[in-house]
């Protein structure tokens, strides 16, 4: 069995440790975790509802970024803003279920969403929020209770910055909740593994395109991501009990 | 379809690699006879295509991007909209229903 901390795979892992935690998935244990993090994706939503008490809300959701590759990463604004630490996400680590954890609440087997061909959580997310705003790239990958405003990044723009400059309208006016989904870091991880000296120019746009748009932001910001990726260029993906697939940063601050 | 011009499936196909990423592991690549998306639209797209699955999945492309998307037949039936030099699996969209072009 697959024992995972936040940073590691422990090989041959005694499975009677009385501190593993673990994972099932549709009825059956895919691994287990070792002293798991508190926290956990799922947190997104209730940290972002109490904030919304109090004011606006900012979720800054970085595709594809687990904590691994966070710890390793150049992300100046990011680290010293957020102050991040690592939370577990959903089995199975792939987009869908993982993004339906985050804006639902509960895990895959409660929302529904348990993989790449589902799109539909059959519990609330947080799009339910009236006024509530997402942005994504050119893909809708949820069905939820609005549809997100899709970019197209205009002549030699990248498909993060055509997602930055759509949002930021939305972060500058009233709407008390704005969703911002960047999705490059996982378009790119899936040709060039998760190395941070190959993906550097990509987290530097990221970390720019986040401290622009807090910049522009009054009230509570959340910075999270879905799930990570593992692997090395030309063999790299996401979708398994991986230490690397499995955990993500998550954060947030008061602006 | 709707949004498609009427016979489309009979327009001809072009033998084309489509390559898919995969959860982990090397990415795919499938050889098929697809159709060119731009010559199966009803009506040019003049800034950008909107395409809506049977799901209500929606998926945007570029009029500068039309070229590079292609209709193949599923092996389990259906369609699906692909683009020829990109692997990203979001971009893939199977059971297109809808062709909305802006």
């Amino acid at each position: 069995m697959q024992v995972i901390t936040p940073l590691f795979n422990l090989e041959n892992f005694p499975a009677e440790i009385r501190a593993l935690v673990p994972c099932r998935f549709e009825g059956r244990t895919v691994g287990a975790f070792f002293l798991p993090p508190r926290r956990a994706v799922t947190d997104v939503h209730g940290l972002a509802l109490r904030a919304l008490a109090q004011g606006r809300v900012l979720i800054l959701y970085i595709d594809g970024l687990g904590y691994s590759l966070y710890t390793r990463a150049r992300l100046p604004f990011i680290k010293r803003t957020f102050l991040c630490t690592p939370a577990r996400t959903a089995y199975p680590p792939l987009t869908q279920p993982c993004m339906a954890s985050m804006l639902t609440g509960v895990w895959p087997d409660a929302h529904g969403v348990l993989s790449r061909r589902h799109h539909k959580p059959r519990v609330p997310s947080l799009m339910s929020v009236p006024g509530a705003v997402l942005v994504e790239a050119d893909s809708e990958l949820l069905a939820l209770e609005k549809a997100p405003v899709l970019t197209l990044p205009c002549e030699g723009e990248s498909v993060d910055a055509a997602v930055l400059r759509a949002a930021l309208p939305f972060v500058c006016g009233d709407a008390p909740l704005v969703i911002v989904h960047f999705h490059g870091l996982d378009d790119m991880e899936h040709a060039l593994g998760d190395d941070a000296s190959a993906l550097a120019d990509k987290l530097t746009e990221l970390d720019e395109a986040v401290a622009r748009l807090c910049a522009a932001f009054h009230g509570t910001a959340i910075f999270c991501a879905d799930h990570g990726a593992h692997g090395s260029a030309g063999s790299a993906g996401h979708g398994a009990f991986d230490c690397r697939d499995m955990f993500v940063p998550l954060g947030e601050a008061v602006l | 379809m709707k949004g498609l011009k009427e016979g489309w499936q009979s327009l001809p196909r072009v033998h084309i690699a489509a390559r898919t990423t995969s959860a982990s592991g090397p990415a795919r690549e499938d050889q098929c006879d697809a159709i060119s998306l731009q010559d199966a639209l009803e009506n040019p797209a003049a800034r950008r295509v909107i395409v809506r699955g049977e799901d209500g999945m929606a998926l945007a492309i570029r009029a500068q991007d039309v070229h590079d998307a292609y209709l193949a037949p599923l092996p389990e039936g259906g369609w699906q909209l692909f683009f020829a030099r990109d692997a990203t699996r979001r971009r893939r969209l199977k059971h297109p229903a809808l062709f909305l072009s802006e």
